[in-house]
């Protein structure tokens, strides 16, 4: 008899425990629900064009776009042609991309995905900067972005990079629904640079669209090699992605 | 024997809860804008404001920098921006405009934003222009940047988001507006349909445009066959555009046929323009198809034409296969017949 209340008495604080104290699954769901109801008519924004003389109310987001004016000027907002309520939208899945230990001759690759949603404009960029090398601040010590196996590949140039003795730091785009990576991925193994903004370098683009579309989705694979002779230590960077639509 | 059952119970629920737990979700961010794009005219003296939405899509807050960008248009000519680089001059008659343009919320100037879960902010676009301004075009983003920290407890690359809104501010009085097809194009020779057409329109004049039209296809007998409207879009001044049709656009339209037509580059990359596409299947025999472009009210519109054949060669040769074979059985049979 004490066996029998002592089990139960354990199922139930488990399951108490798990009713109370860890959060549920359908908290996430709910907050994806959301998204379902933003994809109807609701407005996103609300407010007046004001000149000197006069005041107009508007009503700018899903619904239409339009044509506002005050004193001598007119504002046209959104594109009129396109009748989409999706808003322009650019998520990054994960931004802490963790290299672990690199060890010598061991690439390591990390991924993150981009998702682009682009109803309300046809078309659109996602540009690519680096902050600068992957760098120790301890010793100033850097590890260069790839020149790939044979040298040749740059921030707007892609090469492949399969050698474990090719060391460096770099990217690559593969689709994940669209066709929206940056040409010069269509091999696995092709990667390139990020532009380096601390070299003055252009921003490049990383992914495009020129149609409408929600959740085109690209990874980007980071990948990064050393040699036996680099210094110990712990190499950090920033990578910035810019989504734009198009004008 | 209760000293048992008491480390038991604790191992049991400690380990449930070690198991049980979720896994922490990595930091991730998503912004959203709208409208997508703001065009503004105006005329010296003019106190502009309009409104415009940010959104922080993401389940954790977003501390968002607001920072005005300078662009020009991207040399592939598909409407894509081309961010000006810090130390490149601003393009348009006065370098010192950003002065007069900022972002306010609740009329408070703001140069830093911070969104919550789920937040939506609506924010204003001021721009004052005195009336002493010259007539210039200014092209620039209202971009949000989050403000990504190196992680330097590991070896890791931390990526931060932004989001653009481009901005298209022209101040007149502007003068006359020019512009031409630069190209106007299609396959000479074309085995079946859909036809796709690239157009490109050059603006030759420093103000932007928007630019609309049709194109019209004609059979050998001068008959109006087909008509494809193209998408209105913007041409910034001294720049080109290659424009799709309209239908690429819908994203309720079932039957609309996305094309580019792809050119590779002298440094291996790819270049993807868009094209008008004619979703004809069928063709046969030469076409006259003519390209209208509308760039400004008051002004002519700018014409193009050009010819293609069409020459159905897999029909033509499954037909003379089916005619060689019933050709060789009429022979037979009538050996046969004759025997």
């Amino acid at each position: 008899m004490l066996k029998l209340l002592t089990i139960t008495f354990i199922v139930l604080f488990l399951l108490a425990q798990k009713v109370i104290i860890l959060p549920s699954v359908e908290a996430f769901t709910m907050s994806n629900a959301n998204y379902v109801i933003e994809m109807g008519n609701l407005n996103s924004v609300a407010g007046k064009s004001t000149g000197p003389n006069n005041k107009l109310g508007i009503t700018v987001g899903e619904i239409a776009p339009g044509l506002y004016s005050g004193t001598n000027f007119k504002v046209r907002a959104g594109f009129q042609y396109i009748s989409s309520i999706i808003r322009f939208r650019f998520s990054i899945s994960n931004t802490d991309i963790n290299f672990g230990v690199l060890d010598p001759t061991s690439p390591v690759i990390r991924t993150n995905i981009l998702t682009v949603s682009n109803g309300s404009a046809f078309g659109y960029s996602v540009t690519a900067t680096e902050s600068g090398q992957l760098r120790n601040p301890a010793n100033g010590a850097i590890i260069p972005d790839t020149t790939c196996d044979a040298g040749n590949c740059t921030e707007s140039t892609s090469a492949a990079w399969t050698s474990t003795l090719t060391f460096g730091f770099g990217y690559r785009c593969d689709n994940v629904t669209g066709t929206d990576c940056a040409s010069g991925f269509s091999t696995s193994t092709f990667y390139k640079q990020f532009p380096d903004i601390s070299k003055g370098e252009s921003p490049q683009a990383v992914m495009s669209g020129a149609n409408v579309g929600r959740n085109k989705q690209v990874q980007i694979s980071y990948k990064a090699n050393v040699s036996g002779t680099q210094a110990a230590g712990l190499y950090s960077n920033v990578i910035t992605f810019v989504a734009t639509p198009t004008f | 024997m209760k000293l048992d059952k008491l480390i038991f119970f604790l191992l049991l629920t400690t380990s449930y809860l070690l198991l049980a737990t979720p896994a922490a979700q990595a930091a991730s961010i998503d912004l959203g804008i709208s409208p997508p794009i703001l065009q503004i005219q105006a005329l010296p003296p003019a106190n502009i404001q309009t409104a415009f939405a940010v959104e922080n899509g993401s389940d954790e807050p977003i501390q968002a920098t607001i920072e005005l960008r300078p662009f020009r248009a991207n040399p592939s000519d598909n409407g894509e921006v081309s961010y000006l680089k810090p130390n490149d001059p601003l393009l348009g008659a006065n370098p010192t405009i950003f002065k007069k343009i900022q972002v306010r919320e609740n009329d408070r100037v703001v140069t830093t934003i911070l969104l919550g879960p789920k937040q939506k902010k609506t924010l204003s676009l001021h721009i004052g222009i005195d009336s002493r301004e010259s007539p210039s075009d200014y092209y620039f983003s209202i971009l949000f940047l989050t403000n990504p920290q190196a992680n330097t407890e590991t070896s890791n690359t931390t990526t931060g988001g932004g989001i653009g809104l481009p901005v298209l501010l022209s101040i007149g009085p502007k003068g006359k507006a020019a512009a031409s097809v630069t190209e106007f194009s299609a396959p000479l020779i074309i085995d079946h349909g859909p036809v796709p057409f690239t157009i490109k329109v050059a603006n030759k004049g420093s103000y932007y445009v928007t630019v609309s039209g049709h194109i019209l296809i004609k059979n050998m007998f001068g008959q109006l066959i087909g008509k494809v409207d193209l998408l209105p879009v913007n041409v910034l001044g001294q720049s080109s555009r290659n424009i799709p049709d309209k239908k690429q656009a819908d994203e309720n339209e079932t039957n609309a046929l996305t094309a580019y037509k792809i050119e590779d580059k002298e440094d291996g990359t790819q270049l993807r323009s868009p094209v008008a596409v004619w979703p004809e299947s069928f063709l046969l025999g030469p076409y006259h198809a003519e390209v209208i472009i509308n760039y400004a009210d008051g002004q002519p519109p700018v014409k193009k034409s050009l010819t293609f054949i069409g020459l159905p060669t897999t029909v033509f040769v499954s037909g003379l296969v089916i005619l060689s074979i019933l050709l060789l059985i009429h022979r037979k049979l009538k050996t046969r017949l004759r025997n």
